[in-house]
This record gives C-alpha cells, structure tokens and sequence, in this order.
C-alpha cells in the first residue's frame, strides 16, 4: 500500500515537472520577453538588454527552470517582474473565481447529466431517450467558445435574466454571484453533460438488466426508488473516473469563458502573462494547476472505495 | 385443499422479438398452484422455465408480448398495471433467483435489502423492521445475523447469500414464492441444505412454491405437483409421485435416464438426451420433441398434441406415450 502511494507521488510529481517544462519551453519559442513589455516598445536594446540582466533573463534556459524550480519545490513561485505581486498571492486572489466556476460547472454536468441518463435509460429506444440523444450530440458538437457567446446572446441580452459580463463577488450577495457564475459554468458544461450522459446511460442500461434490479423490482419497490437506490451508484464508477478526468478540462475550459465573460479568475491571469511573456507568472499558474488536477486524479481514486465496498474491502487487504 | 387454485395460468404464451426473429420462449402454458401447494417445473435449459416465471411475475422486457391468463387469487396479473403490480410483487408473491451471487446489489448492505420492502408494504418502522430482519434471519440458519445485516453480499458465501434470498423472499409473508433453479450456482454440500430449507419454510408457512430446476432430482422429494416443459410448451403434468413412478411422456422419460445418481457430480451438466433443444424462432411442427423423439409414429409433426388425462392426477401430451404398446393399446402399469 505505502510502495503504491509512494510510486503514485512519485508519478505525479515527474507529470507537474513535464507540464512546467512544457509550459516553459512554448514560451521561450515565442519571440521578445517581459523586458520589452515592461519599457515598451520604443526602448533601446541596451536598456532591454540591462533589464534582461537584471531579471536574469539572460542565463541559460535550463538554469533559469532550474533556479525557479528549486525555490518553487520549497513552496516559493516567485514574484512577477511584470507587477511585482508575489505568484502566490496572485494565484490564491485569483483562485476562488475559478474555482467556484469550474465546481459550479462540475456539479451542473454531473446532474444534468445524471438526469438525462436516469431518463432516457429508464425506457431506452422511445421517443424522450431519442430526443434526449439528439440533444446530447448537439451539445457534444458545441466548444465554449460557441456556447459562450450564444448564452450571452440568448439569455443576457435577449432575455436579461442574466449579466452580459463580469463577476459578482459573495460578499456582493450569493444570487447576484450565481447569476454571474450561471452562464459561463453552463458554457464550459456542455460538452461534459454529453459525454457523462453517453457514458452513464449506457452504463444504466447494462445495470437495470442485472438481476438484482429484477429482485428489488420483485420485491415491490417502486422504480424510481430502484433506479436512485440499486442501479445508480453500481453504474456511476466509470461517470466518477470521467467527472475527476474533466475536472481538469472543465478548468481549462474556464481559461475561456472566462477572458469571454470578462471574470477575473486565473485563465485571465495566466492568458495577460503569456501576452507580457510573464514566464514567472505562467509557470507558477501552470504547476498549480497541475498539482490541482494530480491531487484531485488521487481523490476520485480514492473515492472508489466509498461508491464500491468491494474495493473498500481489497484496499484494507 | 379447498376452492380456487392461488395460481391459475391459463394459454400463457410469450413471445420476445429478436434481431433473429421471434423468440416463442412460452407457446401455451396452463398451470395450477393451490394455497400452500409445491408445483415443480422441469425441463432442459432453454424449454422456457425463466421467461415463464418472469411473464407470470410481469418481470420481462417491456418489449417482450405475453398473452393469456395469469389469474392470481382471481385477478389476472397481466392486465395489472404497474402499481397495482408492486403491490403484488414481494407482498403477495415472491421471487428468489437463480444465481444469489447476483440478485443481490452489491453496493448496498444486506440490512437494508432485506428490510426495504417490509419499511414499504407492511409500513414498519426502521427498528421493527430489524428486528423483523434478524428474526427471519434466524430461521433461515444463517448464524450471527446482526453482523450479516451490515455486510455487503460479497462478503457473504454463495449458501449464505441464498439464505439471506430465501429470508428476503418471506419477509412480507408472500402466499406464492417463486424459486427460479435456486440451487443451480451453488456447491452440491450446499445445494440440498438450501432446497430442504425452502422446503421447510414453505410447508410451516404456508406459502405456495413453484420450484423451477432443470433437475428432476431437486423437484422429487419436494413438490406435490410437477409440470414438465419442453420448448415452451407443456409435455406432462401431474402427481410428482405419478410422474416419477410411471413417467408418459418419452422427453420425462429421457429427463429420467438423464438424472444422475448419487455418484454422479450433479453439476456436471448432463446431456444425455440426444440432439439439441427445438429452436424458439421457428420450431418443430406437431410435437416440439420429435425431431429427438426415438418413439415417434406418423401423426407426432401434425399440429398438437394437447395434454390427455392418464391418471387420476396425470396428463401427457404425447402420441405414443411409455405405457402405450405401439400398437396403441394401454398396457398394465
Ligand atoms: N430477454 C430475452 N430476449 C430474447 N430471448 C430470450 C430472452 N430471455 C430468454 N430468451 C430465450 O427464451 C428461451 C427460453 O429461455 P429461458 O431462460 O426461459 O430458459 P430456461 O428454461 O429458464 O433455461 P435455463 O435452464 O438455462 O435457465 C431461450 O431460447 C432463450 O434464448
Ligand atoms: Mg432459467
């Protein structure tokens, strides 16, 4: 057990170091760095050249990862050249938006989806499963980058139900905040709705022809009750493998809908320094998002146990 | 035994289309259970032993077809609606199943499985149905019951688990219990212990059994009636004794030659009857055996043949039955 938890974070770990390479190595392919963005264009080369010193921006690639990455392993990310903020301090300031919006959009995948599965599994073939697949393919076929603005379109300007653009905080009052957090979430959403409803509804249908479905049926319960009790948790293991997978896409995803629906979150963080070749600032939102995304893979594993007693059992073994 | 059979089954057919066509799993079926009554059905696998079962229940495919009469008490359960059917199903009729390792859910504590229906049909409250549950528990021989209700099925053993169906079965005091091969995923030790166990809470409660096997064996000792199906339809029916003392029918008869001793590891499955089971699609015309039938005379593909009255408690359809010579005189049994 402590071997396989050990080689797991040993794992993770290589993953967040290649992810931040990665990051890094696009960055440095682009040409001009943060010198220029911070003396403007019309500065002379000299004067970059000094700035580029003084940030040490003029060692070596491999050096300047390596100097980042050893104060990073001991929690420090830096400090942006470009605003003097401590990396740290702008991620966590940046952090609840996003995370309120990719959670948000999580929770509305997770049961929209487990109610259009619920419906179209309970008779599979009629006309409601039919529509509620011809639906569930259109939204398979629609990127944020689409939904996003047709939400806009519809329900903020059309029918003003909801703000066109930015955020309001908690403090400002949780309605007026879910009212600006709705349509983003549902943008990045509609994709995973599809997939976790593809997914669970077959899954459905193969746990109601089990027997012990015809047990319970022949035991009187109602089937609504034998669909919530019996057949959805044995059939919702792969929607949790899939759900803790798209959580990290879906904050990808809020990188998008947020720069779309001006929310200041960290995918407007992390696009404004990769515009100011911030690379201090990128990498650190880049490592913490993979850190998020390797813990939060450890979790939905971990969570197997709770949904599945018989890998409870194996794992106590 | 007085009045109405519990159970009447009148011109049951079922039929379930397939990508290969339709599946005539049930072609006219009749069958009478008494109150407190055993009625055994037999046949190979494939004859249509679940599907009848599951059609008398309502428990098939909602693309599956079944026609006829399945009076209960009177009522005729097919024209039931749903809910009028839940408040049949596990209250008034009972189901265990063929393979206890899986007609259990295995996310969810036996406790819970156990008590769900008593907390809906008989309205009892969470400690009463516990204590309902232990007692049952109890009954069927299954030691440390206030442990088993917190199990989940995988830790309990196959004979256990049966148990745990056969406890799940009585607990809303059904009249009619219907046991699907319940022995059949079960070790041989364990088998008989299960079968006498049904029987013995079914005679001291009561309750009408329908006891479906494919082996004659299991039946014998512990139904008053048997009803032997082949490929849907009906072959013989009667006595238990009388059908084993004095077997018709030539498919009871080869199901008898069939029928391992003692010696035999009776689930090494046995197929001594030659050829194989007469397809469901598009079956034999006349007697759906005689394409295996070694005893066939001229009329056994012209459609038919129905049941005829043997015996006091006895009826076989079958032209050219045991203890007919072939000239076609009876001959003393
Ligand atoms: N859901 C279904 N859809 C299509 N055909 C089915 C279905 N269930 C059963 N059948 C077919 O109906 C016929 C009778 O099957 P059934 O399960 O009733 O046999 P059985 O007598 O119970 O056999 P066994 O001893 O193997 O349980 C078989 O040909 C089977 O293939
Ligand atoms: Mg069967």
């Amino acid at each position: 057990m402590t071997v396989s938890i050990l080689r797991r974070a040993g794992h993770s770990l290589l993953v967040v170091i290649l992810v931040s390479v990665t990051a890094v190595g696009l960055l440095s392919l682009a040409p001009g760095s943060v010198a220029t963005v911070i003396l403007g264009e019309n500065a002379t080369p000299a004067a970059v050249a000094a700035m580029n010193t003084e940030l040490g921006l003029d060692q070596p690639l491999w050096r300047q990862y390596g100097n980042w990455l050893g104060r990073a392993l001991g929690g420090d990310l830096g400090t942006s050249p470009l605003t003097g903020q401590d990396v740290t301090q702008a991620i966590l300031d940046r952090l609840p938006v996003t995370l309120e919006l990719s959670l948000l959009a999580l929770t509305l995948s997770v049961s929209l989806a487990v109610l259009l599965a619920v419906l179209s599994a309970a008779a599979p073939g009629i006309w409601l499963d039919r529509v509620i697949n011809a639906v569930s393919s259109a939204f398979l076929a629609v990127p944020a980058f689409i939904a996003g603005p047709v939400l806009i379109y519809l329900f903020a300007l059309k029918a003003g139900w909801f703000p066109v653009s930015g955020w309001a905080h908690i403090e400002d009052g949780l309605g007026a905040n879910l009212r600006s957090a709705l349509l983003p979430a549902l943008a990045v959403s509609l994709t995973e709705i599809a997939s976790f409803h593809r997914l669970l509804r077959t899954d459905l249908i193969g746990t109601l022809r089990e027997d012990y479905v015809a047990a319970a049926r022949a035991k009187g319960m109602p089937r609504g009750y034998v669909m919530f009790r019996h057949a959805l948790r044995p059939s919702s293991f792969s929607l949790v493998t899939l759900a803790g997978i798209s959580l990290g896409r879906l904050i990808g995803g809020t990188v998008v809908v947020e720069i779309l629906f001006g929310l200041p979150g960290l995918g407007q963080l992390v696009s404004a320094s990769i515009t100011a070749r911030d690379v201090i600032t990128v990498q650190g939102v880049v490592v913490f998002v993979a850190v998020t995304y390797v813990v939060v893979n450890m979790l939905v594993d971990i969570s197997y146990g709770f949904l599945d007693p018989r890998v409870r059992k194996a794992a106590r073994a | 035994m007085t009045g109405e059979p519990l159970l009447q089954v009148r011109g049951l057919h079922t039929y379930i289309p397939t990508s290969r066509g339709v599946v005539r799993a049930v072609d006219g079926v009749d069958l009478d259970i008494g109150r407190g009554q055993a009625l055994g059905v037999v046949g190979e696998s494939g004859s249509g032993k679940s599907v009848m079962a599951r059609a008398v229940m309502g428990l098939l495919p909602a693309h599956a077809r079944s026609t006829g009469q399945v009076l209960f008490d009177g009522v005729d359960l097919l024209t039931l609606g749903r809910r009028q059917r839940e408040q049949v199903w596990g209250r008034r009729i009972a189901m265990i199943f063929q393979d206890p390792g899986r007609s259990l859910n295995p996310v969810v504590r036996i406790e819970r499985q156990l008590t769900e229906g008593m907390r809906r049909h008989l309205g009892l409250s969470r400690t009463s149905a516990h204590e309902s549950a232990l007692r049952l528990l109890t009954e069927v021989g299954v030691p440390d019951p206030e442990r088993r209700l917190r199990n989940y099925p995988h830790e309990l053993s196959g004979g256990m688990r049966q148990r745990v169906m056969i406890a799940m079965a009585l607990t809303c005091g059904p009249e009619l219990l219907i046991a699907d091969e319940p022995t059949t995923a079960l070790d041989v030790t364990i088998q008989r212990q299960v079968l006498d166990l049904l029987r013995r809470v079914q005679t001291s409660h009561g309750t009408a059994l329908m006891l479906i096997s494919h082996d004659l064996a299991v039946v014998a000792g512990r139904t008053d009636r048997v009803s032997v199906m082949y490929a849907g339809r009906l072959a013989e029916v009667g006595a238990t004794r009388e059908v084993f003392r004095a077997p018709q029918h030539r498919y009871t008869q080869a199901l008898l030659g069939a029928t391992p001793t003692v010696d035999h590891r009776r689930h090494t499955p046995l197929n001594l009857i030659p050829g194989a089971m007469a397809s469901p699609v598009d079956p034999p015309p006349g007697c759906r055996f005689s394409p295996r039938c070694e005893f066939t005379v001229p009329g056994c593909t012209r459609p038919g043949p129905d049941l005829v009255r043997v015996g006091d408690d006895h009826e076989v359809a079958c032209l050219n039955p045991v203890s007919v010579a072939p000239g076609g005189e009876l001959v003393g049994r």
